[in-house]
């Protein structure tokens, strides 16, 4: 890293807000290796996690997130699991980070105390940020409900009402069910923020024949908008990097050896 | 042309003012009990093994040697290093003398425990270490403990964390 680092990476990221929806359940993010990895896996994970850690501290998010990934699969190392947090939350993804997060604190027992506190804290911290959109109006039995956040299928939940986990942003459900009118609802929701959304499922006409599927020209115009407003989240933040002077570290002890 | 003269000054000031960057390990000293009724000290002379090895001599360090006392103790040590020492390991070397500047009378064939530790020092980032000194030598032990860099800790801070630099040398942590 150079001399003068201290870029304001922060802000470059704040505005990210749009992921998908996840399952509210402890989840496995990243899976770890079967067995005890072979001296030839831990050299690549060693390599992947160089390249993340590179990747990292230049603010290439994405790119840090699969080797970060890769180098776990690898390695089942939890500091390669504990950067996969860090980057989702940096990348916006709370709900990713969180589960990233649980599945550290779950599978490692082994992680030093001060690292489990970190991890904690950053969790609670993602946790916070997470948006929640409230599904009013589901039937109780739903199995042939088709659920799509933002485009992306996901399982309808089985609880009442049901609940979508998400970020912050705009975002578009919709709900489809035989014999049934579309349901589309399209708006924002705040960051940690919780949406009641009263989905109404019209039965269509036992006379009309299947509609037709316009709903993912919708979606699809969603999915632009989306993609647009973080370019230009991105491009209005990166105007606003400031450059900051590190200063050196000062030494803690009264005994001091300058090499 | 104004622009690249701006540009340049924008430059010129930023090179000057320049980025103190450094590097910090604390280092505990688990130090042993005197073993002597005549004052005992433990001097410290620490060096960068790109410029040393155990092999010379290194002279004097500024830092005055600890005395002993009737029971162990501890102190830390904070080490400063400067960019040229970063990726390099650590020499230590401790002298167990009857003077605070090991040179008195005889302190010349003082006793001597040595250290080596990996990779301590990355940019801008304070990591710590221990070493426990037993007990008091009378000779020196030339094959010197090692504190491994999987051993150094910290480095918990930046974009990411438990990270000591893009080359993952601390990827054990």
């Amino acid at each position: 890293m150079s001399w003068c680092r201290a870029l304001l990476w922060a802000a470059l990221f704040g505005a990210f807000g749009v992921g998908s929806a996840q399952a509210q359940d402890a989840r496995e993010v990243v899976p770890a290796p079967l067995g005890d990895p072979s001296a030839d896996e831990l050299e690549r994970a060693r390599e992947r996690f160089g390249t993340g850690t590179t990747a990292a501290e230049q603010g290439r998010w994405s790119d840090a997130l699969g080797a970060f990934r890769e180098a776990y699969e690898l390695s089942g190392i939890p500091a390669a699991l504990y950067n996969v947090g860090t980057t989702y939350r940096s990348l916006g993804r709370y709900v990713d980070a969180r589960d990233t997060f649980d599945q550290l604190l779950q599978n490692h027992p082994e992680l030093p105390e001060g690292t489990r506190e970190q991890a904690s804290e950053l969790r609670a911290e993602v946790a916070a940020r997470i948006a929640v959109l409230e599904l009013r109006g589901l039937p109780a039995q739903a199995d042939d409900i088709d659920l799509r956040l933002d485009g992306r299928s996901v399982p309808t939940p089985s609880a009442r009402p049901a609940t979508l986990e998400t970020e912050g942003g705009s975002h578009t459900v919709r709900v489809t069910r035989p014999e049934h009118e579309p349901f589309v609802w399209e708006g924002p929701v705040a960051e940690g923020d919780r949406r009641v959304i009263q989905v109404d499922l019209t039965p269509r006409p036992i006379a009309e024949g299947p509609a037709p599927e316009t709903g993912m020209s919708t979606a699809g115009k969603v999915v632009l908008i989306t993609v647009l407003a973080v370019v230009a989240a991105g491009a209005a933040a990166t105007t606003a990097i400031l450059l900051t002077r590190e200063t050196g570290l000062d030494p803690q002890s009264e005994f001091v050896v300058e090499l | 042309m104004s622009v690249r003269i701006s540009c340049f000054l924008v430059l010129a000031i930023l090179g000057l003012a320049g980025c103190a960057e450094n590097a910090i390990l604390e280092l505990e000293v688990d130090m042993p009990a005197s073993t002597s009724d005549e004052p005992q000290y433990l001097v410290l002379l620490m060096r960068s093994a790109r410029s040393s090895d155990f092999e010379t001599d290194w002279g004097a360090d500024e830092l005055e040697g600890f005395e002993l006392g009737a029971v162990s103790r501890e102190e830390t040590i904070s080490v400063v290093a400067q960019p040229e020492d970063f990726g390099d390991d650590l020499l230590v070397r401790a002298r167990f003398c009857s003077s605070p500047r090991c040179d008195a009378l005889g302190d010349d064939l003082a006793g001597e425990r040595r250290l080596v530790v990996e990779t301590p020092f990355y940019s801008l980032k304070r990591t710590e270490a221990t070493w426990v000194i037993g007990a008091v030598e009378d000779a020196v032990v030339e094959t010197p403990d090692v504190v491994e860099r999987c051993q150094v800790r910290g480095c918990r801070e930046g974009t990411t964390a438990m990270y000591c630099s893009s080359d993952g040398p601390h990827f054990c942590e």
